[in-house]
C-alpha cells in the first residue's frame, strides 16, 4: 500500500517540479569561474561547456593540460601526447581518422583551428600540439579539442608542423646541406629514401641557433655496429669544432650509447649519462633541456631526467648538429625543436561527448 | 479457659468425609450462654441451623457426649480440634457466638468456621443484630454458602437496553443467547463478572459488575453514537447528481487536464533539458529558454493540481450535505 501510494505521489509530483539533471553532465551551478572544471565557463549561473564548433563534427573531446613544470608554460609553445597501445594518453581506436584538432577562446567566442604535426611509427604516432594561451605553473586548463565525424572520413587535421614549431626540418624532401643547414668533413650527406645520411667523417649543424630552454627532436636511426663516435644533439658554435656548451646522445663502439653534457663553455669533461644499448630502429631521440636539468626521451619513454650539478649556460646559443666518425652512418629523417620548458605535464582526456539532434 | 471465655452459642459439626457422599449436621448448645443474649441466641440458631440444611449435601452429625466433652478439653485450641474432626470423620466446626456490640446493647452475632483441610486458624465474620429476621436470615445464608459450597451462591444478571444486533461477552466469552432480545438475562455466580456489547454504528459498552447471592443486577446499556461510523455512513449518502458536484467535477476534470498536460511538458522539457546537457549542446540563451519554459509548466501543473484539489473539496462539500441542509 505505502509503495502504490509512494508511486502515485511520484507521479503527482514528478510534473510540478522542474528540476532536470543536468549536474551529472558538469551542469553545476557556480558564481564564478572558479566553481568550474576545466573547458566550463559560469554562464546563467551554471557551469557551462564551450558551445558546438560545428555540428557536422557529431563528437568532441577535450584534452586537459596540467602544467607541473615551476615554469609557466608560454603560447605557442609544443606539447606531445601519444596516442598508441594502452598506457599512452589515447589508444589508436579512440582518435578517429577525421579528427581535427581545435580550441575555444572563450574571450573572443571563436573557435580556431589547431594545427598539429604527428611523429608517426607503425603501431603509434605522437601528436604535437602548440599551446593556444600560456598557462601558469601548476594551474589546469583546456589544451585542446578533439574534433570527429563519423570516423570514416578523410584525415581532418591540420598537419603544419612549421605552425608547431620554432623550427622545422623534413630531410627527406630535398638535397642535402640545404641552408640553413652546414655540412662539414669528407663529402657530403646525401638523400636516401625520405631521409639523409650522414657517414663517416660528417658533420651537419644548423646554423641558427637556438636558447635555453629547448625541446629539440632528431627522428633518426644509426647504421653499423663499428662504431667509433656518433653523435648528435647541440653544441656552442655552428663551425666545424666542438665547442662547449655541448649536450647531446653519443654512441660509440658495440652501439654502447651515452649521453653526454659540456655545461659550460670552459667544461672540459662531460657529465655522462649511460644509456641502453642503440637499436637500429628508426626512431625519435628528444632533447628537453632547461638551465638547471635536461630530460632525454626515445620515442615515449622518458630515457633519464638529469639534474645538473654544473648550470647549462643560460645566455649561450645552442646549435644542433650531427656527427658521424667510425664505420657507421646516421640515417636522419626529421629535426624539430620548440621553446617549450622543461618539466612534467599531464595531457589527461576527458570522456568524448556525442553531438545529438533532437 | 479460652473456649469458657466464649459465649458458645451454637456448635454444629458437619461430617463430610467427601461431599459426594452422606454429611451430618450436630447440633450443640453449650453450658455457659449470657443471659442477657440467650433470646439473641435463641432465635439465631434455628436460622443458623435451616440454612445449613439448605446446603445440598449437608446433613446433621449428632454430638455425642464423649465428643461435647472432647470439644471443651480442646479449649479452642485449632490443632486439637482438627485432630478431633478427623478422628470423627468431620468436615469442618461451625460455631456462632452472641456479644455485646456497642453501649446500646446491640448484640454482635460473630460466625467462627474451622475447616480440616484449610488453614491453622478460625474464618471469622461479624454481623450486627438489627432486630430483622429476615436480613439476619440472608447474611447467614451467603455466609455459610460461602465457606462451605461457595458455588452455590448465585445471582441473576440482567442487561437492558439491547438491540436485535447487539452482541454480547460475558467475561470475555461470546454469547450466542440474547440475540433478537431487548433484555437479556443469566443466572451467574456471585462475584464480580465483565460485560461488553457491541453494536453496529455505536461506540462499544463495557462495565465490571457483581453478582450478589439470590439478588438481580442490572446493567443498563449506555448507548452512544459512534461519530466515525457517522461520518462513514454520512459518506454513503454522497449524492453525484448534484448541480454543485456536477460544477465541481468538471472544473476537477479541466484541472485534471490541464495538469496532465502541463506535468508532461514539464518532463518533457526537462528530458530536453538533460539530453542537451549530456550532449553539452545547453547554452545560454537556449539555456535560459528552456528554463523558463519548464519553470512555467512547472506551474501550470502546480496550479492544475491545486485546481484539482480544490475542486474535489467542493465536491465533496456539496456531495455530502443534504439538499434541504443547502444554503
Amino acid at each position: 500500500m505505502k509503495v502504490v501510494s509512494a508511486f502515485f505521489s511520484l507521479v503527482l509530483m514528478s510534473g510540478c517540479l522542474f528540476i532536470p539533471s543536468i549536474e551529472e553532465a558538469g551542469y553545476n551551478s557556480c558564481e564564478s569561474e572558479k566553481d568550474c572544471g576545466v573547458g566550463r565557463q559560469c554562464t546563467a549561473g551554471y557551469c557551462t561547456p564551450p558551445p558546438w564548433n560545428d555540428e557536422s563534427y557529431e563528437r568532441r573531446r577535450l584534452l586537459v593540460l596540467e602544467n607541473e613544470t615551476v615554469s609557466e608554460l608560454p603560447e605557442a609553445g609544443a606539447l606531445v601526447f601519444w596516442v598508441g597501445a594502452s598506457g599512452m594518453t589515447l589508444k589508436l581506436d579512440e582518435v578517429p581518422s577525421d579528427t581535427r584538432y581545435t580550441y575555444y577562446h572563450a574571450d573572443e567566442n571563436t573557435w580556431k583551428t589547431v594545427p598539429v604535426f604527428l611523429d608517426t611509427f607503425d603501431d603509434r604516432y605522437a601528436v604535437w600540439v602548440p599551446l593556444s594561451a600560456s598557462l601558469a605553473s601548476g594551474a589546469r586548463a583546456p589544451l585542446v579539442w578533439m574534433e570527429s565525424k563519423s570516423g570514416d572520413a578523410e584525415g581532418e587535421a591540420t598537419i603544419s608542423p612549421i605552425d608547431v614549431f620554432d623550427a622545422f626540418y623534413n630531410f627527406g624532401a630535398g638535397e642535402a646541406c640545404v641552408a640553413p643547414w652546414l655540412c662539414f668533413g669528407t663529402g657530403a650527406p646525401v638523400p636516401d629514401n625520405a631521409s639523409i645520411r650522414v657517414a663517416d667523417n660528417q658533420m651537419m649543424v644548423l646554423s641558427e641557433g637556438l636558447t635555453l630552454p629547448f625541446d629539440v627532436s632528431f627522428k633518426l636511426r644509426v647504421n653499423g655496429s663499428s662504431c667509433e663516435n656518433v653523435f648528435w644533439g647541440l653544441k656552442g658554435g655552428k663551425n666545424q669544432s666542438f665547442d662547449p656548451p655541448m649536450l647531446g646522445f653519443n654512441v660509440g663502439t658495440d652501439r654502447d650509447m651515452s649521453f653526454e653534457v659540456y655545461p659550460r663553455s670552459d667544461s672540459l669533461a662531460p657529465e655522462i649519462t649511460d644509456l641502453a644499448q642503440m637499436d637500429t630502429v628508426l626512431r625519435t631521440y628528444r632533447i628537453h633541456a632547461g638551465t638547471t636539468s635536461i630530460r632525454i626521451y626515445r620515442d615515449q619513454d622518458l630515457l633519464a631526467a638529469i639534474p645538473l650539478e654544473t648550470l647549462l649556460e643560460e645566455e649561450g646559443t645552442y646549435y644542433p648538429y650531427l656527427d658521424v666518425d667510425g664505420d657507421c652512418s646516421i640515417e636522419i629523417r626529421n629535426f624539430w625543436a620548440t621553446s617549450t620548458p622543461v618539466g612534467s605535464v599531464k595531457i589527461t582526456p576527458e570522456s568524448p561527448v556525442d553531438f545529438q539532434l533532437f | 479457659m479460652m473456649l469458657r471465655g466464649f459465649l458458645w452459642a451454637l456448635c454444629l459439626c458437619f461430617s463430610l468425609p467427601t461431599w459426594a457422599q452422606s454429611q451430618k449436621v450436630a447440633y450443640f448448645e453449650l453450658e455457659t450462654t449470657a443471659p442477657k443474649h440467650r433470646n439473641t441466641l435463641e432465635m439465631a440458631n434455628p436460622i443458623v441451623w435451616q440454612q445449613l440444611k439448605t446446603i445440598e449435601g449437608v446433613s446433621e452429625h449428632v454430638l455425642t457426649k464423649r465428643d461435647v466433652r472432647r470439644l471443651k478439653k480442646c479449649k479452642g485450641k485449632t490443632k486439637c480440634l482438627k485432630r478431633w474432626l478427623k478422628k470423627r470423620g468431620v468436615f469442618a466446626l461451625f460455631y456462632v457466638k452472641v456479644t455485646d456490640r456497642d453501649e446500646e446493647r446491640h448484640a454482635g452475632i460473630s460466625f467462627r468456621y474451622l475447616d480440616v483441610n484449610g488453614g491453622k486458624r478460625f474464618k471469622n465474620h461479624n454481623l450486627v443484630w438489627t432486630y430483622d429476621a429476615d436480613l439476619l436470615n440472608y447474611d447467614v445464608e451467603v455466609l455459610v454458602r460461602r465457606w462451605l459450597k461457595p458455588r452455590s451462591l448465585k445471582g441473576t444478571l440482567k442487561v437492558t437496553g439491547l438491540t436485535a444486533d447487539t452482541q454480547i461477552w460475558l467475561n470475555e466469552t461470546p454469547l450466542s443467547e440474547g440475540l433478537m432480545k431487548e433484555v437479556f438475562t443469566k443466572q451467574m455466580m456471585a462475584g464480580t463478572h465483565s460485560l461488553r456489547v457491541e453494536r453496529n454504528g455505536y461506540v462499544p459498552y463495557a462495565k465490571n459488575f457483581s453478582i450478589d447471592h439470590r439478588k438481580e443486577t442490572e446493567v443498563a446499556v449506555d448507548w452512544r453514537i459512534d461519530p466515525l461510523h457517522e461520518m462513514n455512513q454520512g459518506l454513503g449518502e454522497f449524492n453525484p447528481e448534484r448541480t454543485e458536484v456536477l460544477i465541481g467535477a468538471g472544473v476537477a476534470g479541466a484541472g485534471a487536464l490541464t495538469w496532465l498536460g502541463a506535468a508532461i511538458g514539464t518532463l518533457v522539457i526537462g528530458a530536453e533539458v538533460e539530453k542537451r546537457a549530456q550532449a553539452q549542446m545547453l547554452f545560454g540563451e537556449t539555456h535560459e529558454e528552456l528554463v523558463r519554459q519548464g519553470q512555467t509548466a512547472a506551474w501550470v501543473a502546480n496550479a492544475g493540481l491545486g485546481l484539482v484539489a480544490m475542486a474535489a473539496g467542493w465536491c465533496a462539500y456539496w456531495g455530502f450535505t443534504p439538499e434541504e441542509e443547502s444554503p
